[in-house]
């Protein structure tokens, strides 16, 4: 369970000028469901992720992960309720770093080490992503964007979180790249039961997966609800034009 | 990566003088400190090939022992300040804030000093000596790191894959020893090959002004200094250790120049594909 | 004098320090003048490179053969100097990226009226005057406050439009678009989409496209080339190629939007190596036909070309 109260986030930009990223965003995502976020570029979506991860501190306002602070948690604590998959996984990666080494890393930082355990289990974690282990042996920037994606996604899936953040961002990823993540995703999901936040600007992507969705605009959520009444009912002015774009490409 | 032939050669050289440095006791034909008043200021003979000094010393042996304790110094010096300056760096860059303004603070204060007088007041005060010696170049020259650092920290740490280990869990001192370090080995590696040499020339400065290595050790800048009233007539007497400083300065230059290239150009071919 | 863009034969790899890398492997295609024709696949799929190359845009390493004519003139075999002459007035180019692809320390009025003057020798205040017309045209209301002003003050709307501008300022007959909707949100996609119809209405209907997005290129475009591993596996008219697809791949790659439910195309139904056929290792109507025959890119209509044996 994830609650986010008021939250704000303000950047300053140097001369006295200030960003607001987030204004007042507030809702609740019951556990073991999935949660879509839409919202056009520069409309605080990655910022919101950031912050729901503990990565930057609110302004104002807190992020509760099952009743508690997220800022009380430890690093450690906090990976293991809710973990992140990044906009360039490719670049969440040490780019020096085999992704063996970086897996393992993921399960070092937060266990005492066992090798045999830790490699039994990133094999396991990978043939449930779909990943040969081949790949193991590969830097981060010798794959594929959709793989880089996939091995972000079985890194995050090692410390066995509670919450997943999935950063979508923009359309980069090709259509079947596209629907072999969201098949990944949604079948650890299920397996796992775990609470999924879906941060796209594809509502076509979010009416697919995603039961609940809160659109934001300018840092503030202007429109929140089931996925099937916002995209079919949109209320607000800016909810309907977001609706009509992708109905324009439907012929 | 296979190197062009004159690709090679600073290296070659660099290989050469370290070499004939440590292995000075066996190749100098005389013993550098031997006082022969019989013999001083004498021309090359077949005996002293490159003559002898106003003490009748062996030029080509002092010159051969000459870079051991200015060259140890230099890359002990540059090793430490390299330290200092990355932990100190990496300390500004990452944390920000306070701790960036007071270091960069202090760090301008080094940077707007000329870094002679630097060296000149350290060591002065703390008196001739390789310690002091030691102290006095570290002192100048750990600026250079760590504006390097800090900047190259301060950069590496939005880099997604640092957020992406703190997402895991990972410790600042686990990143940093893990994730960030390695990630600078490129720019630390460029930068100190390419301060080596000036801080061989720091210690020749310092040792020139009598406040660094002390006669009557072999030292290429004391031989310098010595020769002094004499170079005019007995042109070698500089010459010889002048040239050794040059060769040497100059070669570790080259491999600076020669890495930053190697390496950025890597990078470049990396980001290409 | 609107050409066709005729290449062929033409492969393209990469010489890379330890290994050649092909990226566009026998490849014979007609852009037809007069029409948009968009060039759809996956990344890697040799389609950028296949674009660039028609401009001579690719990094050195590049080792092309085959041919490209335009008119009566191989592109491939153009001397820089003529090259920049095609470039920009004859066939130009929106790039990909256009927060990166503008000069942020120049005035956007200086380096729209840059190729004017460059390539035409007209006088400053002409080269003003069309570039004023060209920013009214696509929807800037202040045209001379707009040239004063620097590209990191626009949107990333603007800057995508001021692209188009960019690469249609010198009335070139054909343009070609690198991925115009990588990396766009939903509404700016719905804007490029406007620019390139205001293109198309006032200036030229030869284009070729570039991308990944299906739906874009299906509103937009008349013909479809769908390459594959740097192979052509399907050439059609545009709503039929995205409607009914001949291609297994085309297919599959349908099947993975959003709209048909995100069914992935399967890896690894086949060893690969048991045809030579690219798509066989992925393929669902595989069959042991496969092994034996290879069937080359070939005609099913006057408009409709696709390389499969399921229709042979």
């Amino acid at each position: 369970m994830i609650e986010l109260k008021h939250v704000t986030k303000i950047f300053k930009q140097g001369l006295g000028q200030t960003q607001i990223a987030l204004d007042n965003v507030s809702f609740d995502i019951p556990q073991g469901t999935i949660m879509g976020i839409a919202g056009n570029s520069g409309c605080g979506k990655s910022t919101l992720a950031r912050v729901m991860m503990g990565l930057i501190p609110p302004t104002s306002g807190s992020v509760l992960l099952d009743g508690k602070a997220v800022s009380s948690y430890s690093r450690k604590e906090r990976s293991q309720s809710i973990q992140m998959i990044f906009q360039h996984p490719a670049q969440s990666f040490d780019p020096k770093m085999m992704f063996e080494h970086s897996l393992m890393e993921a399960l070092k930082v937060s266990q005492r080490i066992d090798r045999d355990k830790f490699n039994a289990a990133i094999r396991e974690m990978l043939s449930q992503v779909d990943l040969s282990e081949t790949l193991l042996h590969r830097y981060p920037h010798e794959v594929s964007g959709g793989e880089a994606q996939r091995m972000a996604i079985a890194r995050a899936l090692l410390l066995k979180p509670k919450i997943m953040v999935m950063d979508e961002g923009t359309s980069m990823l090709d259509v079947s790249v596209q629907a072999k993540l969201f098949d990944v995703l949604t079948t650890a999901q299920k397996r796992t039961g775990m609470t999924m936040i879906l941060i796209s600007h594809d509502l076509e992507v979010i009416s697919k997966t995603c039961q609940t969705l809160a659109v934001i605009y300018c840092g503030s959520v202007v429109e929140q609800g089931t996925t099937e009444q916002l995209l079919t009912r949109p209320k607000t002015a800016y909810v309907k034009k977001l609706v009509e774009e992708f109905a324009f490409f439907d012929i | 990566m296979k190197m062009k032939r004159m690709e090679a050669m600073p290296f070659m050289i660099l290989g050469a003088i370290v070499l004939i440095t440590i292995l000075a006791p066996l190749l100098a034909p005389f013993d550098p400190e031997m006082i022969d008043m019989q013999n001083r200021l004498s021309a090359p003979t077949a005996a002293h090939i490159l003559g002898t000094d106003s003490l009748g010393r062996d030029t080509f042996s002092r010159v051969l022992y000459g870079g051991r304790q200015s060259i140890l110094l230099a890359f002990a010096a540059t090793l430490i300040s390299m330290g200092i300056g990355t932990a100190v760096g990496f300390v500004a860059g990452y944390y920000g804030g306070k701790a960036d303004l007071l270091i960069t603070g202090i760090s301008n204060v080094f940077l707007g000093i000329p870094g002679v007088s630097i060296m000149v007041a350290f060591a002065g005060v703390l008196g001739p000596g390789m310690n002091s010696l030691l102290i006095a170049v570290t002192v100048n020259s750990w600026v250079g790191f760590s504006r390097i650092v800090r900047g190259e920290v301060m950069q590496l740490k939005h880099a997604n894959f640092i957020e992406g280990m703190k997402s895991v869990g990972a410790s600042d001192g686990w990143i940093f020893i893990r994730h960030v370090l390695p990630n600078l080995s490129d720019s630390l590696i460029i930068l100190f090959a390419t301060k080596v040499g000036s801080v061989v020339l720091s210690v020749a400065s310092l040792s020139y002004l009598g406040l660094g290595l002390q006669p009557p050790a072999p030292d290429w800048a004391i031989m310098i200094s010595d020769a002094r009233p004499y170079f005019r007539e007995h042109p070698l007497l500089m010459a010889a250790p002048g040239a050794a400083i040059i060769t040497f300065v100059w070669s570790v230059h080259a491999i600076g120049d020669y890495m930053r290239d190697k390496l950025d150009v890597n990078k470049g071919a990396n980001d290409a594909l | 004098m609107h050409y066709d863009i005729q290449m062929a034969d033409v492969t393209i790899e990469f010489a890379l320090k330890s290994k050649r890398v092909s990226a566009v492997d026998q490849v014979n295609v007609t852009f037809k003048a007069g029409k948009i024709t968009g060039v759809i696949g996956e990344t890697g799929s040799g389609k950028s490179v296949l674009g660039m190359s028609i401009l001579q845009l690719l990094p050195k390493q590049a080792c092309i053969s085959g041919t490209c004519f335009f008119g009566h003139k191989d592109l491939y075999a153009l001397d820089a100097e003529s090259m920049r002459k095609i470039r920009g007035q004859e066939i130009g180019l929106i790039v990909q990226n256009p927060n990166e692809a503008l000069n942020p320390v120049r005035t956007i009025g200086r380096q729209l009226m840059e190729p004017l003057i460059k390539h035409f020798d007209v006088s400053r205040t002409e080269a003003r005057k069309t570039v004023e017309a060209h920013l009214r045209c696509f929807g800037f209301e202040m045209p001379k406050k707009v040239m004063q002003q620097y590209t990191f003050q626009m949107s990333g709307g603007m800057n995508q439009r001021l692209i188009a501008i960019m690469g249609l300022i010198c009335h070139p007959s054909w343009l070609i678009a690198d991925e115009p909707t990588k990396g766009l949100d939903a509404i700016l996609r719905r804007s490029i989409y406007d620019v390139f119809w205001e293109i198309r209405q006032h200036y030229t209907q030869s284009m070729i496209v570039i991308t990944h997005d299906l739906f874009f290129a299906k509103k937009l475009c008349e013909q479809i080339v769908v390459m594959y591993q740097g192979e052509i596996v399907e050439i059609g008219e545009a709503k039929k190629v995205l409607t009914t697809p001949l291609h297994p791949y085309t297919k599959g790659l349908l099947m993975a939007t959003p709209k048909a439910g995100m069914t992935p195309i399967p890896d690894h139904l086949n060893p690969s190596h048991e045809s030579r056929c690219k798509f066989y290792s992925r393929c669902q109507f595989a069959s042991a036909k496969c092994k034996v025959q290879f069937v080359e890119l070939r005609e099913i209509d006057p408009d409709t070309m696709v390389r499969c044996i399921l229709y042979d």
